[in-house]
C-alpha cells in the first residue's frame, strides 16, 4: 500500500485529519454494494391443505420462453431476461434492472400432482398453481369407540 | 436525467422509512429503471410487475417526470402466505428530466409489467457562427 509523504511542518490540523479520512471511507464504502442483490424473481408462496400457489414477478420476460419443472417436491423456474439492443452509439445512464439468465428452484413440503400443475401469465407476474396429488391429500380418520358393543 | 425518488438507490426496495407515511398500510416500492440513451431519444425502462394498468399515472410537471401505479394483489383466495419475498403495493419514482426533451412528443407503453417511455429529444438549434466586425 502507497502512503503520502508529508513532512512534519505540512500535516494537517488534526480536524482537517480526521474529514480526509472520512471522506476517503466514505469513498471506498460509497463503491461497495452495501446489499447483496435481490434473487430475480422475487417469489411468494401460498399454501393451504390441498396444495401451494407460486407468484412470481417477472417483467418483461417472455412467458413462452419460461422453463417450469415440477418433479416430486421440487419446482424450478428458469428463464432469461435479455438487455434490449439500442444499437451504436446508445449510453446507458443507468442500469438497475437484472438481465441475464436466472434459476430458482424450492422444495415443498408435500409432493406435487404434475399433471395438474396450471401456470398463468399477467402483467409480468407469474402464478403457478401446485396442488398435492389426492391420495396425498390429508384424511379425516373417523374415532371409533371400543366400549360399545 | 436525475432520480429524485428518495430511497432510489438501484434496489428495488420498500422506501417508505425515508418518505411521509401514507394512508394505505402498503409498502411504497422505487421501481428498477433502465435509462439509456440513443441518437435521437431517451429511453426508460421500468420493472413494474403486477401494475394495473388502469392507475398508471405518468406526469411531466414543469421537468419533473412522475410515475406512479398500484399494483394488484397477487393473493390467491383461500391460502395463506408460507414465504414471503415482496409485497403488493403502489410504485412510486420521480425524475428530473433534462430540457432538451420534447415534451409533447413522450411515449409511455406498459407490457408484460415492464413501463417504456421514450422521451424524444429536441432537435438541437444549429450552431450559430458571428462574424466579428474588424475596425
Amino acid at each position: 500500500m502507497l502512503n503520502y509523504y508529508t513532512p512534519a511542518q505540512s500535516r494537517l490540523p488534526m480536524q482537517q485529519q480526521m474529514r480526509q479520512m472520512q471522506e476517503d471511507l466514505n469513498r471506498m464504502i460509497g463503491n461497495l454494494r452495501t446489499a447483496a442483490p435481490r434473487e430475480f424473481p422475487a417469489m411468494n408462496i401460498w399454501a393451504n391443505p390441498s396444495g401451494a400457489v407460486l407468484t412470481a414477478q417477472v417483467p418483461g420476460v417472455d412467458p413462452e420462453a419460461l422453463d417450469i419443472a415440477v418433479h416430486q417436491e421440487t419446482v424450478s423456474l428458469r428463464g432469461t431476461r435479455t438487455m434490449e439492443d439500442f444499437g451504436e452509439g446508445a449510453v446507458i445512464h443507468r442500469q438497475e434492472r437484472p438481465t441475464g439468465a436466472f434459476t430458482r428452484s424450492f422444495v415443498l413440503p408435500f409432493r406435487i400432482n404434475a399433471d395438474a400443475v396450471q401456470a398463468s401469465f399477467k402483467h409480468g407476474m407469474l402464478t403457478l398453481n401446485l396442488p398435492r396429488p389426492d391420495t396425498d391429500q390429508p384424511h379425516k380418520i373417523k374415532v371409533t369407540r371400543g366400549d360399545q358393543s | 436525467m436525475t432520480d429524485v425518488t428518495q430511497g432510489g438507490d438501484g434496489e428495488q426496495q420498500e422506501s417508505s422509512r425515508n418518505q411521509p407515511e401514507t394512508i394505505r398500510n402498503e409498502p411504497v416500492v422505487t421501481p428498477l429503471t433502465d435509462i439509456i440513451e440513443t441518437n435521437n431519444e431517451f429511453v426508460m425502462l421500468l420493472d413494474m410487475p403486477g401494475a394495473d394498468p388502469d392507475t398508471l399515472d405518468v406526469t411531466l410537471d414543469e421537468r419533473v417526470l412522475n410515475i406512479s401505479a398500484r399494483s394488484e394483489s397477487s393473493a390467491p383466495q383461500g391460502y395463506s402466505l408460507i414465504y414471503g419475498e415482496y409485497r403488493n403495493g403502489s410504485y412510486e419514482r420521480q425524475f428530473i428530466v433534462s430540457d432538451v426533451i420534447n415534451s409533447d412528443g413522450i411515449d409511455a407503453e406498459l407490457k408484460d409489467g415492464v413501463l417504456r417511455i421514450v422521451l424524444p429529444k429536441t432537435t438541437p438549434s444549429p450552431a450559430k457562427k458571428i462574424s466579428v466586425k474588424l475596425h
